[in-house]
């Protein structure tokens, strides 16, 4: 079966000094040769700290940047370099909703003609029965028919990533790339909004790439994970894989950073040394050697491939067969019955609908 | 690690008893225009030396007006401010705005979320910190600079000389965060409020922040009060937390205590929001509804509206119930272990 996404060894340099003359002297690597795959209703997150190219890959694949080398697939079709004339039907096919819900949305448009939007351009349905689809996805992301008429500003930030969606999903897209989708909202809007994510991926079967550094939300909501690190991806594998059996140092520094909300759990070791090295200037062979604790000489000088060995998910580390395990990076919960009974009965008696 | 600050701390306090003591603090926003909103209500709690006292809640909940009310950063013509703030014995609400000059930044300091917006972008790293070593510590300039080069090194910023000549522009999120920590400590706090210091921060950068912190709470004996949404962090790092909602307190417990069964609604659906470990593509546990808008607030509880648990009593007032020396909530159920049966 072709999968609905390939990435083959993509890369994207961004110029950052030019001589005189307009030549490039300086350049970053966003992206590093990377290559993956997003199945049909499949979620895949890719996760890192800022600056490690993850947004880029994600604005590549929507081709809203255009790469240095390598290709993008969408079932089947080679889209790298399509014009922008015949973009225009694949864009349908793959839309994006963005972090800040408040930077979005036009604030001189009302809900309406913004979820409108789409459903004109592409020609999906008939003008005469335009305002019937909007009051549909407006449902259907939990907002109500009557907000049609409303401008963004009367709304909350979980209202607005709401009507983000409703935009998103208008297209009728096979992928929708989510860039930090949650991480703008409050705890319990957070929450509201992920279940309704998984709703509408259940209703629909589209894929989604979820782009986070938020790795408790990547390990509830993804199918598989990628891991990247200065424009590499260093880990990729199912999302129980790659946090039960992390295979990369970095993975298991992320995983460790993870604040974990129990105060019988406190952690108590040394955090991970250092800042992110500039990508201008990054470090020689494995880029994390200079912050890894279990770097050696062979690490400064060979980039390890990303491959898979001894039947473990694929790792890009020279070492990743002799590092301890790792069972001590998170606690296994045993969560008290009195406090499930309680929160099962919080939830039993929530019954209206969300309404944020 | 060196850390310079531990000889030359000089504690004044008796770390038995409380350094900062707010009782019935009250804010309300828009005083004497006819449209007044009151955004912090009756806000109790207290710090002690050493201690670590998390305030908790969402956008709007009051928690940052609280701690801004606590420093005296609140336009004072537009503001009305009741209540009583006891810094280390003396009402900091009736000081003279000299006199507040005087503490801030000195005995207490503030870290803010943004470290990009609090930093002035026209003056050097150095001068940022030496300012308030010169104001407060009548230090030379010489004297201010090699002060600053150590608080840099102490927050672990490498090559502190240079970097002490830079402006905030050439440093990433992380440096900054932790040049906003060396402005904060200074002059030695003994309290120490941090408005999210580590939410703009990817999370490794986010743990050595906050490891940085205890150690320094560890060496100097400071108070902190860390206003946050991430119960991880709550969870990892604090001593005692105060659960605000809509202006305030609503649940208030030692840490272990509080995760261990929650005593308010709200925390509870806080609580049972967060994605577990080891538990995948099940539906997250929701509180339904937001936050009341602070103009239209009904009457009795404020969170009966989202709250499962609601009874018709709950509509008509609210209880502040003590259940312990050491725990109050403000729900008619409580204690809620009746309804985990």
């Amino acid at each position: 079966m072709t999968p609905l996404l390939k990435v083959d060894h993509l890369s994207k340099e961004f110029v950052v000094e030019r001589t005189v003359f307009g030549r490039p002297v300086k350049t970053v690597r966003a992206v590093d040769d990377v290559s993956l795959e997003i199945g049909k209703g499949e979620t895949l997150a890719l996760v890192g700290e800022s600056g490690c190219g993850k947004s880029t890959l994600g604005r590549l694949i929507m081709r809203l940047v255009d790469p240095s080398s390598g290709t993008i697939t969408l079932t089947g079709q080679d889209i790298t370099s399509l014009s922008d004339r015949s973009l225009k039907p694949v864009r349908r096919r793959v839309q994006l909703i963005f972090q800040d819900p408040f930077a979005s949305l036009n604030p001189r448009m009302t809900v309406g003609q913004m979820v409108a939007e789409p459903l004109m351009l592409h020609d999906i349905v008939p003008a005469a029965k335009r305002t019937e689809r909007v009051k549909e996805l407006l449902q259907a992301v939990g907002l109500s028919a009557q907000h049609i008429n409303r401008y963004p500003h009367e709304f909350s930030g979980g209202q607005r990533q709401r009507i983000v969606i409703a935009r998103a999903l208008a297209a009728e897209p096979e992928l929708i790339v989510c860039d930090e989708p949650v991480s703008a909202l409050d705890v319990s809007i957070r929450s509201q909004v992920l279940n309704l994510l998984a709703d509408l991926q259940k209703q629909f079967g589209f894929s989604y790439l979820f782009i986070s550094h938020d790795l408790s939300v990547v390990r509830h909501i993804a199918d598989r994970v990628a891991v990247m690190y200065l424009g590499r991806i260093v880990e990729i594998g199912a999302t129980e894989d790659v946090f039960g059996d992390p295979r990369h140092p970095y993975t298991r520094a992320l995983i460790a950073s993870i604040p974990v909300p129990n105060p019988g759990w406190r952690e108590t070791t040394r955090p991970l040394e250092g800042d992110l090295p500039s990508p201008i200037n990054p470090p020689s062979g494995c880029h994390f050697h200079t912050r890894c604790p279990y770097a050696q000489p062979i690490c400064t000088t060979e980039r390890p491939a990303l491959v898979s060995s001894q039947g473990h998910h694929p790792a890009a580390c020279h070492f990743q067969n002799e590092l301890p395990a790792a069972d001590d990076l998170m606690p296994v919960e045993a969560v008290d019955p009195r406090l499930s009974r309680l929160f099962g009965a919080f939830q039993a008696l929530s019954t209206k609908e969300p309404a944020a | 690690m060196h850390f310079q600050l531990a000889s030359r701390v000089r504690f004044v306090t008796d770390p038995t008893k409380s350094l900062l003591e707010i009782s019935n603090l009250t804010v309300t926003f828009g005083a004497g225009t006819g449209e007044e909103t009151t955004v912090v209500d009756d806000v109790n709690f207290s710090v002690r030396p050493g201690q670590t006292l998390g305030i908790v809640g969402e956008s709007g909940s009051g928690k940052s007006v609280t701690s801004l009310a606590v420093m005296g950063l609140l336009p004072k013509r537009t503001t009305r401010i009741q209540g009583s703030v006891r810094f280390g014995g003396t009402e900091l609400l009736e000081q003279s705005e000299a006199a507040l000059r005087d503490l801030r930044g000195n005995r207490m300091a503030m870290i803010f979320q943004e470290p990009m917006t609090s930093l002035n972008p026209a003056y050097t790293i150095g001068r940022q910190i030496s300012e308030s070593l010169i104001r407060h510590k009548s230090l030379s300039k010489a004297a201010a600079r090699a002060r600053a080069i150590e608080l840099l090194e102490l927050v672990r910023i490498p090559s502190p000389e240079r970097r002490y000549d830079d402006y905030p522009h050439k440093l990433s999120g992380g440096m900054r965060q932790r040049a906003m920590i060396a402005i904060a400590l200074a002059c030695e706090p003994q309290l120490l409020i941090a408005d999210e210091p580590t939410t703009a921060l990817d999370v490794t950068v986010q743990a050595q922040i906050l490891y940085l912190m205890g150690r320094l709470r560890e060496k100097t004996g400071a108070a902190i009060v860390l206003i946050t949404h991430d119960l991880g962090v709550v969870a990892q790092v604090c001593d005692e937390v105060v659960v605000m909602y809509a202006g305030q307190v609503v649940e208030q417990a030692p840490v272990r205590e509080l995760f261990a069964f929650p005593q308010h609604p709200y925390t509870v659906g806080l609580l049972g929001s967060l994605p577990k470990f080891g538990e995948r593509k099940t539906r997250l546990p929701v509180i339904q509804g937001s936050m009341p808008n602070p103009r239209n607030r009904q009457r009795g509880c404020r969170f009966a509206d989202r709250c499962p648990f609601r009874q018709s009593r709950c509509d008509e007032d609210q209880p502040i119930f003590r259940l312990s020396d050491t725990r109050t909530t403000r729900c008619w159920r409580a204690p809620l272990e009746d309804l985990a049966s």
